[in-house]
């Protein structure tokens, strides 16, 4: 079982360049072509508790979000007089992975993407409108096969959507990565693996403004436009399926007030 | 200690500099502060001071048994520690941000391969070279992060490991004094370049003042190969895709500088090393007097400071000058219990010889103890 999921880096190289060149028609090894996403699947407001929750699927990749707040800011030394702050707690859950996962405390990779989501909603939501508080955020992957942050991301705005908290626009998240000139979009774990250059990026689609770029592994300089402008073109896909899904709910949520909203 | 926040009247002042298109310091905009890069006597020993940012690097080497899912591979771990002698506002934890560094400098230079690790397998599912890489920050002036990366690249690229050979099934993994270490194999150097933002204004390698009212930063890392390893954006900042390529060719330029002045430092320790090296068998031909036990040269190493080794290599019989001028420490002898005369009481002697050594009590001893 251990072997199946931690795929040696040479071999995951070799399926994906197999999957492409000619022996599959130009497809990727689960049938997708280069600039194919996977199919996304969301819910809004799943959990009763939280302020506002959501469940976004993309491919395989599961993560549920809640949001917390704005609330009063508990802890002194971080309130801000000005605007809120924002607290992002990432976790795998242990069953996520292929292979379960053995410590439950908070690692150095979960504080790093927590502060990541951090960052990146800092840019987003309209933080002044809430001085002295504080807006959490609690992010659990359920099932992960590649890609877990940009679903974070995806599922992140929806669920501050849900929860009424205002933002400049929708924050949706992308990762690519680069194979022999073509960008391949949308990566899954077999893809991650490789050790190629894999790229992730969240804009703001209708201004284009990048809030969160994060690159791993070596990417030639000359082949940074065109990946950038490739994952625009796919957070610009994901914002249209997000929009249709906030609308959706919108129009459920008002049914049960007897309104009919304009959408 | 909590952190001091900056006055209305400061604030206001940085702003309107900022606004007017100058930095604080007077830097232009795509200006450095002055990199200094020292090393230590011993191998994998790197300070850097940027600016006023300090930061040590040590690299250690130790044999390990590598885990099962990469039994032919070494590894290479990092810790960075954020000692509150830098500034106030650290209290020694490991917060988010000593985290955030951490990771990234493991993405950037584990993840990008910059150490061959499968040179450091020695015999493979048994015995692997594990590398450990630790960084303290002395002194918070501003980017940390970039002067984290150079020092911990300066550092693995002095580092000499063991070396060792396999005879069939016989391991042999010589010290330092029976075969010169070998250098680790560095495949490319990567250097982060950190630019902050203010409003319009681009502040690269931000100092203390500036980073407390930019609005964000990124830090890119790239290599002299023209790749770029590593992107990381932290703060509340948007950029477009144009302002995402112009900064990655600032931060090419500057890996170039960079990267040139790490191989020149490293020639000149080379250099240094050589010349003290030659000097130290010169003065230790004539007479068998001037030997000095191991346990004396490692109790100097501890005391005597790590600036006038790095700078030049005194021959043994002038740092033991310096050193034992007018005050010496008074060490416990062997024979003398705790209780006489306390640990380690500092008298003012005249004396030219080393005294003996401390040495902590052996367990046997500490059966004249009552309650232990």
């Amino acid at each position: 079982q251990v072997k199946e999921w931690t795929v040696d880096a040479a071999a995951a190289y070799d399926i994906i360049s197999s999957g492409i060149n000619a022996e599959y028609g130009g497809l990727r090894c689960d049938g997708r072509r280069p600039q194919e996403m996977r199919k996304l699947k969301s819910e809004l407001g799943v959990s009763e508790g939280p302020d506002g929750s959501a469940i976004v699927e993309q491919g395989y990749t599961k993560v549920l979000v809640s949001v917390f707040g704005p609330h009063e800011c508990v802890n002194r030394n971080l309130r801000d007089h000005e605007k809120a702050i924002i607290r992002c707690s990432y976790n795998l859950a242990s069953f996520g992975s292929g292979v379960r996962k053995k410590k439950m405390v908070s690692d150095k990779k979960s504080t790093e993407v927590g502060v990541m989501i951090q960052n990146t909603f800092e840019a987003a939501v309209m933080l002044d409108k809430f001085p002295k508080s504080q807006i959490d955020i609690y992010v659990q992957v359920l099932q992960g096969d590649g890609g877990e942050r940009c679903v974070a991301i995806n599922a992140t705005t929806l669920a501050l959507i849900n929860a009424g908290i205002p933002m400049k626009d929708y924050v949706c998240a992308c990762a690519a990565t680069v194979y022999q000139d073509s960008v391949l979009l949308d990566i899954n774990h077999l893809e991650e693996s490789s050790r190629g250059p894999l790229f992730m990026l969240a804009v703001m689609p209708r201004t284009e403004s990048i809030v969160q770029l994060q690159l791993d592994h070596r990417l030639h300089n000359d082949h940074l436009d065109k990946v950038v402008k490739e994952t625009i073109q796919g957070c610009r896909n994901i914002q249209v399926l997000l929009d249709r899904q906030v609308k959706e709910w919108t129009v459920e949520a008002a049914a049960a007030y007897d309104i009919k909203p304009r959408v | 200690m909590r952190e001091v926040p900056l006055s209305l009247n400061s604030k206001a002042f940085l702003e309107e500099v900022l606004r007017q298109g100058l930095r604080p310091d007077a830097r232009e905009t795509y200006d450095y502060r002055n990199i200094q890069i020292d090393f230590g006597s011993k191998w994998g020993h790197a300070e850097v001071i940027l600016g006023q940012t300090r930061v040590l690097a040590r690299v250690s080497a130790l044999v390990e048994k590598p885990p099962v899912m990469r039994p032919s591979e070494g590894s290479l771990l990092f810790f960075v520690c954020f000692s509150p002698m830098a500034s106030a506002k650290f209290t020694g934890n490991r917060t988010d941000f000593s985290t955030v560094v951490t990771r990234l400098l493991e993405r950037t230079i584990k993840e990008t391969r910059v150490i061959d690790t499968e040179s450091l397998c020695i015999v493979s599912g048994e015995k692997v070279i594990n590398l450990r890489v630790d960084l303290t920050l002395l002194d918070f002036a501003g980017n940390v992060i970039d002067a984290s990366c150079i020092a911990a690249m300066a550092a693995l690229s002095h580092f000499r490991r063991p070396d060792f050979v396999v005879n069939g099934e016989e391991v042999t993994v010589f010290t330092e004094k029976d075969r010169d270490p070998i250098p680790l194999s560095v495949l490319h150097i990567p250097i982060t370049c950190t630019i902050g933002f203010a409003g319009e204004k681009i502040l690269v390698d931000p100092s203390e003042e500036e980073e407390s009212v930019m609005d964000g930063f990124v830090s890119i890392a790239t290599n002299t190969h023209h790749e770029i390893c590593y992107i990381y954006m932290g703060g509340g900042v948007t950029l477009t895709p144009a302002l995402v390529s112009k900064c990655c060719e600032i931060s090419s330029l500057k890996t170039q500088e960079i990267s040139a002045q790490i191989t020149s430092c490293l020639t000149k320790d080379a250099t240094a090393r050589k010349t003290s090296e030659a000097a130290e068998i010169e003065a230790s031909k004539p007479t068998a007097i001037s030997s000095i036990s191991l346990q004396e040269k490692m109790d100097k190493m501890l005391v005597e400071d790590r600036t006038n080794v790095c700078e030049t290599m005194e021959t043994d019989d002038q740092v033991e000058s310096a050193q034992y001028g007018s005050i010496t420490i008074r060490y416990i002898d062997e024979t003398e219990t705790l209780d006489s005369g306390g640990v380690g009481t500092v008298q003012e002697k005249e004396t030219k010889e080393p005294t003996k050594l401390a040495t902590i009590s052996t367990p046997e001893k500490k059966e004249s103890f009552p309650g232990f």
